[in-house]
């Protein structure tokens, strides 16, 4: 009987050597191990044996039923991997093959831009506030401290609507300041963004509609001083924490001092030089981007403040033209014509 | 304003560069945007003095001139210039030398005769614009010496910008007061002593101002004898270096020092002037011809000088014709006066005159300075035109005592608060004092009297703004404000449009900024959803009729876009606007709701390997609402789409309405195939407004989720064959209508037209899923609510149940 048994075991091994296939494999498990295979088959005729072999034998014959199964599950193993290489050899894609994606959209530029400034002066505090574009003389002008006369009044270079016999397109954004301070007491932080209209023909530098960003700060002592750190924090924020700021004195009927903020050229002075012919400042070296100032005693009295208790300041700012010089850009007109081709150049 | 250096520094001992000035200005509030040199020619360009002017042998028109440049042979220059004599000394370019305008000049031979060199007119020195003759230099020109060393020819001209506040700049003396405060440099003021000869003026003429609230001072004086003569080229220089043109020295001498010292100044022709001189607001309807030769109708706002028989000048903007000073003038009325700004301004713009003059007045005049600028324009004059002038000055001056400059009261304590920097009270007066203000007091308060020409420093700010920028503004120190640490925010609103925009965006559409102006056929036809039941609003003085209204729908911004991309050769826009409508609502209040507007037009871009997508079509511009929507919170079953009525700029048929727990926010749809048609486009244009104040509240501030189901979920399909016009989403409402709790779904999955579907019919399917909260439904138990559905919809459609 141990004869038979090592027999089995030298055929099933070396059937299981010659299986190309599962299916093979599995028939031979069944063909030696099967109810009916000849393991069994063997076994049968251990009732014949004397008592004392009997463990013996069956323990042999578990060792070879075990050492056949193992062949089986390392030749199953090993016939695997083979098909999984044959495969791995065979399949392929085309990865070079357009993807299918869905369109892209994008954020236009002036927005991006208006939410990064005002994302800015929020988180220094202060609070966004809204006001209508079609304004009234008081809230425009008057309120500002425009003199009666002043050019600004003009059909030249306001827009008129047919409605009230004031109506008119915000040629900026500062009547929402005293809108606001009209409606709140100090202390107040606010920025305003918003669209705003001038009589001008299109034109690179020109658009009858564009967009500013106001801000002001009233408060018991706030001093020019601090309106130069608020805006020097700001633009560094916006242009990089190297970039150069300066004051100059302007006039502006709405503020005084009042001041011009300028930034060192981001095309030349930003890279180190200033250059005469740079196309950027023409040689300048610097860049106008803001007008400001401390907020002028008859606008505090023209909506009810004290100018001897509060005082603070304003500043005013071209959305359009932060983002031309952000964007690298030199014509507003691509900004309001919206070519697919240029807005989609911006992320989404 | 154009300051030539040369004629500046006369006025203040600046020796620094011209780029240090403009730095020291710009950082004062006056920007210089530009700095050129001027002049600055060759120096083969010499002066040479005609020896002989002689007929070339071989042409008429040629002369051979002989020149004396100084060396050991006489230049033998060919001209065919006019005028020339001997003895003329002359511009002469030598060969090599190079002209501005950038040729070379080369010895050449014209018609046999060597011509080594050429003799210029002020047109080829870049001097004047003046081409007809060769330039004749003043008597004492060196022969020989490079005209660039001549004084006044080179020179260097800073472009001034002055702000309107600062009338008292707008003049070389005005800047260098502006140079001499800002630098300590001293200043240089000219004392004019005049020769007065004959009758005095006081018994030849009289001046009467009938409105001095308008005109509160008025100077004359009276020359007789002048001769017509071309301004000499030094002056003619100044002139166009500071951008105005000479034309006979009369006229250019009162230009000349109205430049030089910002007043204003007219000569009158005094042999064409009748009676007395007589200053008064004009009587509606009279008529003037101005200098420019157009008659102009006057009203009683504008303020005129007239004589016996009626206006000669419109005071402050432009003399008359009949007045105007010729070659025959012989007798001068010089005027220097004061002009009301506010008058001046007004009649300038309606009669749209802009002049020197009336730019100088409108920003104020000096009230003080009016007697020096009239003597020495009368000096200038004699000087380079002859002529006497009479003894004394006539003078109407009622209206000056009001013109005194207001003493004002300035706090140091106050200048320190605004300014946020230490200042002491030694230092404020210091700089006030540059400035020529007089400062006195030793209190609280300092009082300070501004000088005459700063009529702009009225209050105690403007004091303070000046303390701040003689010290400059880069002395103020940059500090943060004390204030109490606040968290920032943006409006809800403003962030609703963020959240907006970000969904838009992310579904493939380009953001879009159109300006908000429209044309009014636009507007008419192009009502949208939020401006729907607004009158449209047109502008009063529009640019252009294609802008001449507020639009009523930012589709309208949209629509021109997607012209300006189709014309660009565009095949797909997928677009989105963030914006307003405008117009006037039933009580004639100007309103400007906020929309959501989309359009979608052409092929979808190729997905994958194909020519292109899709066309759009409604559906897909309904996804994207409903993506939108679904970010909102607001899921299928609050939102209804219902066939659009009456929204005129739709298509009836391929149109809807959104609806939102039964209030309608919105319209989806096809525009209107007739604006189609109007605006020239081929296909379909699919368009979405939706009202952004009424989607605006519906921001979902948390999210409160429904548990996990525990149990699975049963699908049964249902088909149907139902006529073409059946819509979809009634079999949908009704299976919703029945409100089974255990129905947790009903959805659309195919609709079918064809084989074996009769045709003027169609098969839709749907899936219904089925699912208990608290245990597995049984098979009984799902075909009984199947068939409560089955049921429902059989009793209440006509439809055919397909199996």
């Amino acid at each position: 009987m141990r004869a038979e048994l090592a027999a089995l075991r030298e055929h099933a091994l070396a059937d299981i050597a010659a299986c190309a296939a599962e299916t093979e494999l599995e028939a031979v498990r069944v063909r030696y191990l099967g109810k009916k295979g000849s393991l069994n088959t063997i076994l049968r005729g251990l009732g014949g044996l004397p008592a004392e072999e009997r463990p013996a034998i069956g323990a042999l014959a578990n060792q070879i039923k075990d050492e056949v199964l193992a062949r089986i599950a390392e030749k199953a193993n090993e016939l695997e991997s083979d098909r999984l290489r044959r495969s791995l050899a065979e399949e392929r894609i085309d990865v070079t093959l357009p993807g299918r994606a869905r369109p892209r959209g994008h954020i236009h530029p002036l927005r991006a831009v208006e939410r990064e400034i005002v994302g800015i002066f929020v988180a220094m505090g202060f609070s966004v506030a809204e006001g209508p574009e079609i304004e009234d003389d008081f809230h425009n002008f008057g309120a500002l401290n425009f003199p009666p006369d002043h050019p600004a009044r003009d059909t030249q270079d306001t827009l008129f609507l047919d409605l009230a016999d004031d109506a008119l397109l915000r040629t900026h954004t500062s009547p929402v300041q005293i809108r606001v301070m009209r409606a709140q007491q100090p202390p107040l932080r606010v920025v305003v963004p918003g669209a705003c209209y001038r009589r001008d023909e299109p034109d690179a530098t020109h658009s009858p509609m564009f967009h500013q960003v106001e801000g002001f700060m009233v408060d018991e002592r706030v001093t020019f001083a601090d309106l130069k750190g608020v805006l020097v924090h700001f633009l560094r924020r916006l242009f990089g924490p190297e970039t150069g700021v300066r004051f100059r004195p302007s006039f502006f009927p709405f503020t005084e001092p009042s001041a011009e903020v300028d930034i060192a050229c981001t095309a030349c002075a930003a890279a180190g030089r200033p250059t005469p012919g740079c196309r950027v400042c023409r040689g300048g070296g610097w860049l106008e981007v803001l007008g400001s100032g401390m907020i002028h005693p008859n606008v505090l009295r023209a909506v009810g403040y004290d100018p001897e208790v509060v005082q603070g300041f304003a500043f005013g700012m071209g959305i359009d033209r932060l983002a031309l010089l952000k964007n690298d850009l030199d014509d507003l007109r691509l900004f309001f014509e919206n070519d697919l081709r240029f807005l989609g150049q911006y992320p989404s | 304003m154009r300051v030539p250096l040369s004629w500046l520094t006369e006025f203040v001992s600046w020796s620094g560069s011209a780029t240090d000035l403009a730095e020291r200005l710009t950082m004062a509030g006056f920007p210089v945007e530009g700095i050129s040199a001027v002049g600055q020619l060759d120096p083969r360009i010499r002066v040479g003095r005609l020896l002989a002017v002689e007929p070339h042998p071989d042409a008429d028109r040629l002369q051979v001139c002989r020149v004396d440049v100084a060396s050991a042979e006489p230049a033998s220059v060919v001209s065919g210039a006019p005028g020339l004599a001997a003895g003329q000394l002359v511009p002469i370019a030598l060969p090599g030398a190079r002209l501005p305008r950038g040729e070379e000049v080369q010895a050449v031979e014209l018609r046999g005769v060597r011509s080594a060199g050429a003799l210029c007119s002020e047109a080829e020195l870049g001097l004047s614009d003046d081409a007809s003759r060769v330039c004749v230099l003043p008597d004492d020109a060196v022969p020989g010496r490079p005209l660039v060393e001549l004084p006044g020819i080179a020179d260097v001209v800073l472009e001034v910008e002055v702000t309107p506040n600062r009338g008292d700049c707008l003049s070389m003396l005005g800047v260098a007061r502006e140079v001499a405060a800002l630098t300590g440099c001293r200043l240089r003021q000219r004392r004019v002593r005049l020769r007065e000869a004959g009758t005095p003026a006081a018994e030849q003429l009289r001046v009467r101002v009938d409105a001095p609230d308008l005109c509160p001072r008025y100077d004359a004086r009276l020359v007789r004898g002048v001769r017509p003569v071309t301004s000499p080229l030094w002056l003619r220089l100044r002139l166009n270096r500071a951008g105005m043109r000479a034309v006979g020295a009369v006229v250019d001498a009162t230009n000349y020092v109205m430049l030089e010292c910002g007043q204003p100044l007219h000569a009158f022709d005094g042999e064409r002037l009748s009676g007395e001189i007589i200053v008064r607001r004009a009587v509606a309807g009279e008529r003037i011809v101005t200098l420019d030769g157009v008659e102009r109708s006057l009203e009683t706002a504008d303020l005129v000088i007239a004589d016996a028989r009626g206006p000669v000048a419109i005071a402050g903007v432009m003399g008359g014709g009949h007045s105007e000073v010729t070659s025959d003038t012989r007798v001068l009325l010089l005027e220097s006066a004061v002009f009301a700004p506010s008058a001046v301004r007004r009649t300038s713009r309606r009669l749209g005159l802009a002049s020197q003059a009336a730019y100088r007045f409108e920003r104020r005049v000096d009230p003080a300075a009016t007697p020096d600028a009239l003597d020495a324009v009368a000096g200038l004059i004699v000087r380079l035109a002859g002529g006497r002038i009479a003894p004394g000055v006539v003078e109407a001056a009622a209206g000056l005592a009001d013109l005194a400059p207001p003493t004002i009261f300035l706090r140091p304590r106050r200048a320190v608060s605004i300014l946020g920097m230490p200042l002491t009270r030694g230092e404020i007066t210091r700089r006030l004092r540059a400035l020529g203000a007089r400062c006195h007091g030793d209190g609280r308060a300092i009082s300070v009297t501004p000088p005459s020409y700063r009529g702009d420093l009225r209050q105690e700010e403007d004091l303070i703004e000046e303390i701040a920028r003689v010290g400059g503004y880069e002395t103020i120190p940059t500090t943060l404000p004390e204030a109490p640490i606040t968290h920032g925010a943006d409006t809800p609103t403003r962030s609703f449009v963020q959240r907006v925009r970000t969904v838009l965006a992310g579904e493939g559409l380009a953001e879009m900024v159109t300006v908000s102006l429209t044309d009014e056929v636009t507007n008419e036809r192009l009502p949208g959803f939020v401006g729907r039941a607004l009158a449209p609003i047109a502008l009063r003085n529009p640019l252009s009729s294609e802008s001449s209204a507020l639009r009523r729908s930012p589709l309208a911004g949209l629509l021109r876009a997607l012209r300006l991309n189709l014309d660009r050769g565009a095949e797909f826009v997928g677009a989105f606007e963030l914006g307003k409508g405008y117009g006037r609502d039933a009580e004639g209040r100007a309103c400007e709701p906020q929309a959501i507007a989309i359009l979608l037009y052409g092929l979808w871009p190729p997905c994958g390997a194909e020519r292109s997508g899709p066309p759009v079509d409604f559906l897909h511009l309904k996804g994207i609402v409903i993506n939108l929507l679904a970010t909102l919170g607001l899921g299928d079953e609050r939102v209804a789409w219902q066939p659009v009525g009456e929204v005129g700029f739709l298509h009836p048929g391929k149109s809807a309405l959104v609806a939102l727990d039964g209030e309608a926010v919105g319209v989806v749809g096809a525009l209107h195939p007739e604006i189609v048609q109007v605006c020239d486009i081929a296909g379909e244009v699919w368009l979405a407004e939706l009202d952004l104040a009424r989607l605006a509240h519906y921001v979902p501030r948390r999210v409160a989720p429904r548990p996990l189901p525990r149990f699975p979920a049963v699908t049964r399909d249902i088909a149907v064959i139902v006529d073409e016009g059946f819509r979809a989403g009634e079999i949908i409402e009704e299976v919703r209508a029945l409100r089974d709790v255990d129905i947790e779904s009903v959805r659309l999955f195919d609709c079918y037209r064809g084989t074996p579907v009769p045709s003027g019919k169609k098969s839709l399917a749907y899936t219904i899923a089925y699912r208990a909260p608290d245990r597995t439904l049984t098979d009984d138990e799902v075909n009984a609510r199947h068939a409560a559905v089955l049921e429902r919809l059989s009793s209440r459609f006509q439809l055919e149940l397909r199996r």
